[in-house]
C-alpha cells in the first residue's frame, strides 16, 4: 500500500523550529502530528494539519535515550487522535542534514506504542515521522499493515514552493 | 546524469529527482493543456494526469497541439493525442488519461503534486481550486479571451498560481460571485470561443514556468501565490496588483479546513 504525507509548508516551519528548542534536560524533543486521512486509488492520503508537542514536564530524565516521556503525553496523543477522528504521527528531530533514519530505538518503541493507537481509532493508520533539516522518512501501522511498519513513500511540504522531504 | 536534461542543471541538485518525483494534473488538454503536456514532458516531469472529455474537431486544428488532420476525421478523444505526444517525447513518463469530467475521478486527481487548470468557464475554476484547496495542492490556472474593444479584437489573458494557505482566486478578485451569477445565467449561450495558439503557448510557457518553480523551488525567492495579465495585443505579461492586496492568508479555504468534507 502507498502512502503520501502532505504538510502545509507553515506548519513544517513550525515544526522544526519547535522541536529545535532546547529542553532543560531532554537531548530532543517529541510531539504529535495529526493528519486528515483520505482514500486515494494507489492507497493513503495523509494531510498533515495540527501540531501537539509533548508538554515540558511531561518528559522523564533518562539520558541514555534521546528523550523519554511519561504516560500523560502518549495520553494527550491518543485522546487527540481520538476526538479529532485523526491519524496521529509521532514526531521529532534528528538535527542534520540529509535523509534521516529511524534507529533502532525508534523502530522499537514505535512498534510497542503505535498498536496502542491502531486499536484505538482502528480506521486511521498511526506513526513516526522523523525530520531531518532538509529531508524526513516516516513510517505508519495500521489494522491491515505489516507488524514492522509501511514506509510512506512521499513525504512534500506545500508551500510556495513543495519540498520533497521523503521520496521512496 | 542523464546527459537530456544536461541544459537544465540550474535549476538545483534534485531538480531532476524531484520532476520525476511529481505528478501533475493537466485538466483541459485543449488549445493551453496540450502545450503544457508537450512542455512538461520535455521538462522530464516524471508523472503526468490528463483529464478531457473532448474529442478533437477539425475546428480544434489552429491550435490544438500534437493534432492531426486525421485525429480530427476520427474524432480522437483529446486526452489519446496528447499521451501520443508525451510518449513521442518521453517515453519514461507514466501517464493517467482520464476523458472524462475530473469530477469523475476525484479520487485519482487527489494524487496530483499540482494541478494546471485550463478549464473555460469562471465556475470550472472555482470548482477546482476548491478541491484542490481541501487536499493541498497548488493549482495554476491559465486563460484567455478575445473582447471587442472599440470595435476591435482585444486578446487578454491571465496566469494565477494558487498556493493552499495564500489567496485563492476570490481573495485575488478574479472570480466573484457577481461573475459567476452572470455566467450561470448565460450557460450554453456563450457561442464560439476564440482561441489562437500563439496567446496560448504565451500563457503555457508562463504557467510551465512556474509549475517547474513550484516543484523544484530553482528561483528560491518565496511568493505567495501569482497573478499575471496578459496583453495579447501590445504582448505585454505584467504582474496584477491584486496579488500585493489580497489578504495575507486566505479566508475562503482556511488550512484547518483541508480534507474531506465532515457530512
Amino acid at each position: 500500500m502507498n502512502t503520501v504525507l502532505r504538510i502545509p509548508d507553515s506548519l513544517t516551519d513550525a515544526i522544526l523550529a519547535d522541536l529545535r528548542r532546547q529542553h532543560a534536560f531532554a537531548y530532543e524533543r517529541v510531539a504529535f502530528l495529526l493528519c486528515k486521512q483520505t482514500s486515494v486509488p494507489s492507497g493513503i492520503l495523509l494531510l498533515a494539519y495540527k501540531y501537539i508537542p509533548i508538554r515540558d514536564d511531561q518528559y522523564i530524565e533518562d539520558h541514555t535515550v534521546g528523550a523519554k516521556f511519561d504516560s500523560s503525553a502518549i495520553r494527550d496523543g491518543m485522546q487527540a487522535a481520538l476526538s479529532e477522528g485523526a491519524a496521529a504521527l509521532h514526531v521529532h528531530l534528528h538535527d542534520h542534514v540529509g535523509r534521516p533514519h529511524m534507529s533502532r530505538t525508534d523502530l522499537r518503541e514505535m512498534q510497542a506504542l503505535m498498536p496502542c493507537f491502531v486499536n484505538l481509532c482502528p480506521e486511521r493508520v498511526h506513526g513516526a515521522l522523523v525530520f531531518s533539516v532538509d529531508a524526513a522518512v516516516a513510517k505508519v501501522w495500521g489494522t491491515h499493515l505489516p507488524a514492522e511498519g509501511s514506509p510512506v513513500s512521499k513525504i512534500t511540504s506545500v508551500g510556495s514552493s513543495i519540498r520533497f522531504l521523503g521520496v521512496a | 546524469m542523464n546527459d537530456r536534461y544536461s541544459r537544465q542543471t540550474f535549476l538545483g541538485r534534485d531538480a531532476a529527482q524531484n520532476l520525476q518525483a511529481a505528478r501533475v494534473a493537466i485538466v483541459g488538454v485543449g488549445g493551453g493543456g496540450s502545450h503544457i503536456a508537450q512542455q512538461l514532458a520535455y521538462v522530464g516531469l516524471g508523472h503526468v494526469q490528463l483529464y478531457d472529455s473532448d474529442r478533437v474537431e477539425s475546428s480544434n486544428l489552429n491550435r490544438l497541439v500534437g493534432a492531426t488532420i486525421e485525429d480530427a476525421k476520427l474524432h480522437e478523444l483529446k486526452v489519446k493525442v496528447a499521451q501520443r505526444m508525451i510518449c513521442a517525447i518521453n517515453p519514461g513518463v507514466h501517464i493517467q488519461i482520464f476523458p472524462l469530467q475530473w469530477q469523475l475521478a476525484a479520487a485519482e486527481l487527489r494524487e496530483a503534486d499540482v494541478i494546471v487548470s485550463c478549464l473555460d468557464s469562471y465556475a470550472a475554476r472555482q470548482d477546482i481550486e476548491a478541491a484542490a484547496r481541501r487536499f493541498l495542492i497548488p493549482v495554476v490556472d491559465i486563460g484567455m479571451d478575445v473582447h471587442l474593444v472599440n470595435e476591435k479584437p482585444h486578446i487578454t489573458g491571465q496566469i494565477i498560481l494558487s498556493i493552499p494557505g495564500g489567496p485563492c482566486m476570490k481573495c485575488l478578485g478574479f472570480l466573484n460571485d457577481e461573475q459567476l451569477r452572470q455566467e450561470a445565467q448565460h450557460y450554453g449561450a456563450a457561442g464560439d470561443r476564440p482561441q489562437v495558439i500563439w496567446s496560448n503557448g504565451v500563457l503555457a510557457s508562463v504557467a510551465v514556468g512556474i509549475v517547474v518553480d513550484v516543484l523544484t523551488g530553482w528561483r528560491g525567492i518565496p511568493r505567495r501565490g501569482e497573478y499575471l495579465h496578459y496583453d495579447g495585443n501590445s504582448h505585454e505579461l505584467s504582474r496584477s496588483p491584486r496579488l500585493e492586496y489580497a489578504p495575507r492568508t486566505c479566508i475562503h479555504f482556511p488550512l484547518e479546513e483541508i480534507g474531506e468534507p465532515r457530512l
